[in-house]
């Protein structure tokens, strides 16, 4: 389980990297949209975009343009990959 | 707790697995002592409980469908494959040491009813295993 300050900031810890995302903000600054609307728009249950959200799940390719298009942003707006230092 | 159709689905599958065949196992390795005058009992037992798990199974998923119904037509997300998929694994690693054990056992018995047993015992071991790993993708992440 990732540490508590990860599932806050939306960070997932991968073995080469980190992802980042920015879907909670962005859907409060898309007029306050629920997660089940969000949901419903990716054609995805609510919990996948929760676990999305807390970093327990890092969605395809195909699912994170999916997310992008909704918000009508680019893909590195949504999603940040931190490769960890050597 | 927030959980979905799926999860929700196994837990049922998972509990009504356990149950019915705790209660299978329990009566069938007692019996298998004495092979001979038991072997109708073994096979009527057998019988018996894959038609409750059947039945109760479909009971349980039907009421989960009236009481979820928006859920249900969702269906299955990549989430939950890609979560189903890491479980079937687990359990199919299982099974294969199973059906490994019970190749081993054919060395000390003859009896295709024990043996049966056997392989029965490790292919329900692996879906209890697929259920229990499918709950904690469900909980932990992947």
């Amino acid at each position: 389980m990732p540490p508590i300050f990860c599932i806050i900031e939306g960070v997932s810890e991968m073995s080469k990297g980190t992802i980042r995302n920015n879907i909670r903000k962005l859907r409060f600054n898309y007029g306050e949209m629920t997660q089940q609307e969000l949901a419903d728009k990716t054609g995805v249950t609510r919990q996948t975009v929760l676990a999305i959200e807390a970093a327990k799940y890092s969605p395809s390719l195909e699912l994170a343009f999916r997310i992008a298009a909704v918000f009508d942003v680019p893909l590195e707006d949504v999603f940040q990959y931190e490769p960890v230092d050597p | 707790m927030n959980m979905s159709y799926q999860e929700k689905s196994i837990w049922i599958s998972l509990f009504t697995t356990i149950l019915i065949f705790s209660y299978y196992f329990t009566n069938a390795f007692s019996a298998l002592n004495n092979i001979d005058s038991n072997k109708t009992k073994i096979i009527g037992l057998f019988i018996g409980v894959v038609a409750l798990v059947v039945i109760v199974e479909i009971v349980l998923h039907i009421a989960l469908s009236f009481a979820y119904r928006k859920d249900t037509d969702k269906g299955k997300d990549e989430r939950d494959k890609w979560i189903e998929l890491k479980a079937t694994r687990n359990a199919h690693f299982l099974l294969i040491v199973g059906v490994w054990i019970t190749g081993v056992s054919m060395l000390m018995t003859e009896s295709s009813l024990v043996l049966a047993n056997i392989i029965m015992f490790f292919f329900i071991l692996s879906e209890i295993l697929g259920f229990a790993t499918h709950l904690l993708y469900y909980r932990r992440g992947v």
